[in-house]
């Protein structure tokens, strides 16, 4: 099959999850409020399904490619197929900033009195706090890596030691919350997608721009990295600028997508794989291809968490995990096979 | 013209190449000998610009390595590891065309008629579409070659091309070397282990031991039974190639 055709069949199925998640969910809606939402002047019900429905379908696509495209780029960069966003430090870092704000902000209400309600971390607020959290995490596993350049064994050992200390730390810490407060910690540390505006979205966009931008202009040269070290030198690769600029920008967009959405998993792991079955290992194709499974993929999980049980909804980042951990150990077991031949 | 100047090169704080002054000519073949150990990777990768000298310096075309862009140098010299790692999944064709990453613009498209006619000379072209990974080691070789010369650099440099192959494969790749030279012109400068084919395929010969350079020029003034000695320790006798010109040597194997 050509790839063009493959293209148009993955496109095809994401409008149509798109449809689907505007019609299914806590209430389904009539396929005449689904049209009503592409009206001038939408009615109450498909208003309704435009302000509650449209900015998860977005957050979940953006989140999707964010973190296809940032495991694809942290799989050949740290040359490890097993290689994912979350190892990086990225999510931990996330989630024990997004946990200290709300200690913080609990502590904060104790002194002024401001009652209970203002003992809420603002939604609002959790995006930056989080992409803050993230940043500063994977610049501390670069700087402990760091040893006369970057190298992927350390980077990737000081990722996973880090990640360790910082999710032991993140625990500790919601259990010290209140039983309420303890559940919306939960909820936002399992990756959801739940109540999220668009606004939450949309400054990653401006990011996500940024960084695709800069991994388009390295492309050729991530693709002549996947050679030895050797190798990729005599063909001209300048590493010491384009392996850090990539690394960044594989940092950026998990970061950013974790600000979304909370750390979601496996995404970042699986779908460079499926990728390369569905379209050959091309870097140009890897990267497109990866950026649209990623959204597909977490879309559909998004989808089946709001259908399993309703009106309860399973958060996206339970649904990939589901999906993504047997995945993890085929790919295991492969792998191992590979070295034991 | 690649030249060395005074090089000394470390690997941890070890020395492995002590004081090398050599010249390499754009167009001749030069063979580096000796024993396991002796610096003679260390020296091509140095050529190479993928290892730093502790001192002195190698000039390309009069200008220091160490000051150029990857790129540029990738533009001049070709380098071929040893045992170069293939990433995953990619077709003969597509592990080919990353040799010209040094020489394309950004937004240009791959010559794939370049591709092709390399791909022929090379007796690659109907595994072409092929799973690199799938083909043999000698057919993988000749594919490394294949994108090394698509570089068009005015030197290939050689990592032991022929050490994993059997005999049929290596002969196969020095000719191959040799062919493509009378179509691109370019100098090459390999290690070989084998002092026979370095005697046959090269015109120059620098045998190193203990990181400096022991001997250095052409095979038949170069090649003698003290120097085989005292390079690698074996008795062996010199003998004119009966079937073609330059000297080889067999094994005394005592009785």
């Amino acid at each position: 099959m050509a790839s063009s055709v493959k293209y148009v069949l993955v496109i095809a199925a994401l409008i149509l999850t798109t449809v689907f998640s505007l019609k299914l969910g806590a209430v389904n809606a009539s396929w005449a409020d689904v049209r009503g939402v592409f009206d001038t002047d939408p009615d109450a019900v498909s208003r309704a399904i435009l302000k509650l429905r449209w900015p998860r379908i977005v957050g979940a696509a953006v989140v999707g490619c964010y973190l296809a495209v940032a495991g694809l780029l942290f799989q050949i960069l740290l040359r490890n197929p097993l290689a994912d966003p979350t190892i990086f430090g990225v999510s931990s870092g996330a989630a024990l900033a997004v946990v200290i704000a709300m200690n913080i902000v609990i502590a904060l209400a104790n002194i002024t009195e401001g009652g209970a309600s203002a003992s809420y971390l603002p939604t609002q607020l959790v995006p930056p706090i989080a992409m803050g959290g993230a940043l500063l995490a994977s610049f501390a596993v670069v700087a402990l890596a760091w040893k006369k350049g970057m190298q992927p064994l350390r980077l990737l050992l000081f990722g996973a030691v880090l990640a360790v200390v910082l999710n032991g730390a993140v625990m500790t810490l919601v259990l010290s919350l209140s039983e309420a407060r303890t559940e919306l910690a939960i909820l936002w540390l399992a990756g959801s997608l739940y109540a999220r505006d668009i606004a939450d979205v949309l400054p990653g966009l401006w990011w996500g721009l940024g960084c695709f931008l800069a991994i388009g202009f390295y492309a050729r040269s991530l693709s002549a990295l996947r050679f030895d070290r050797d190798t990729a030198h005599a063909l001209g690769v300048e590493t010491k600028v384009a392996v850090p600029i990539l690394l960044m920008a594989a940092a950026a967009l998990a970061a950013s997508a974790v600000a979304i959405a909370g750390p979601v998993g496996f995404v970042g792991l699986l779908v460079p794989h499926i990728t390369r079955l569905v379209f050959g290992s091309s870097v140009r194709h890897m990267l497109i291809g990866s950026a649209l499974f990623g959204a597909l993929l977490v879309m559909l999980s998004d989808l089946v968490g709001r259908m399993i049980a309703p009106p309860l909804e399973l958060p996206v980042g339970i649904v990939t995990s589901l999906i993504g951990a047997p995945f993890f150990a085929v790919l295991i077991r492969q792998s191992l096979r590979k070295v034991a031949l | 013209m690649i030249e060395a100047q005074n090089l000394s090169v470390a690997y941890e704080k070890r020395l492995i190449l002590r004081d090398i002054d050599l010249r390499f000519e754009a167009n001749s073949v030069t063979a580096l000998v000796g024993p396991n150990g002796c610096g003679k990777s260390t020296l091509l990768r140095t050529l190479a610009s993928l290892h730093k000298p502790q001192s002195g310096q190698v000039l390309l075309q009069d200008r220091p390595l160490h000051g150029l862009k990857r790129k540029t140098i990738a533009q001049k010299i070709a380098y071929m590891a040893q045992s170069p790692q293939a990433p995953e999944g990619l077709s003969v064709r597509q592990l080919v065309e990353h040799g010209a990453f040094a020489r394309r613009r950004f937004f240009k498209r791959q010559d794939q008629e370049e591709v092709n006619d390399l791909l022929a000379a090379c007796g690659l072209s109907q595994f072409a579409e092929r799973p690199f990974a799938e083909m043999s080691g000698g057919e993988q070789q000749r594919a490394w070659i294949a994108m090394s010369l698509l570089q068009k650099a005015s030197f290939l440099l050689l990592d032991e091309p022929t050490s994993s192959l059997d005999l049929g494969y290596q002969i196969n790749i020095l000719r191959l070397v040799e062919k493509l030279r009378k179509i691109q012109k370019f100098g090459v400068i390999m290690v070989l282990h084998d002092i026979n084919q370095a005697s046959h395929f090269a015109d120059r010969i620098v045998a190193l031991k203990d990181g400096i350079v022991l001997s250095e020029g052409p095979p038949d003034h170069v090649i003698s039974s003290e120097l085989i000695h005292t390079l690698y320790g074996a008795d062996v006798t010199i003998l004119r190639h009966p079937t073609s010109a330059g000297v080889t040597c067999v094994p005394n194997y005592g009785s």
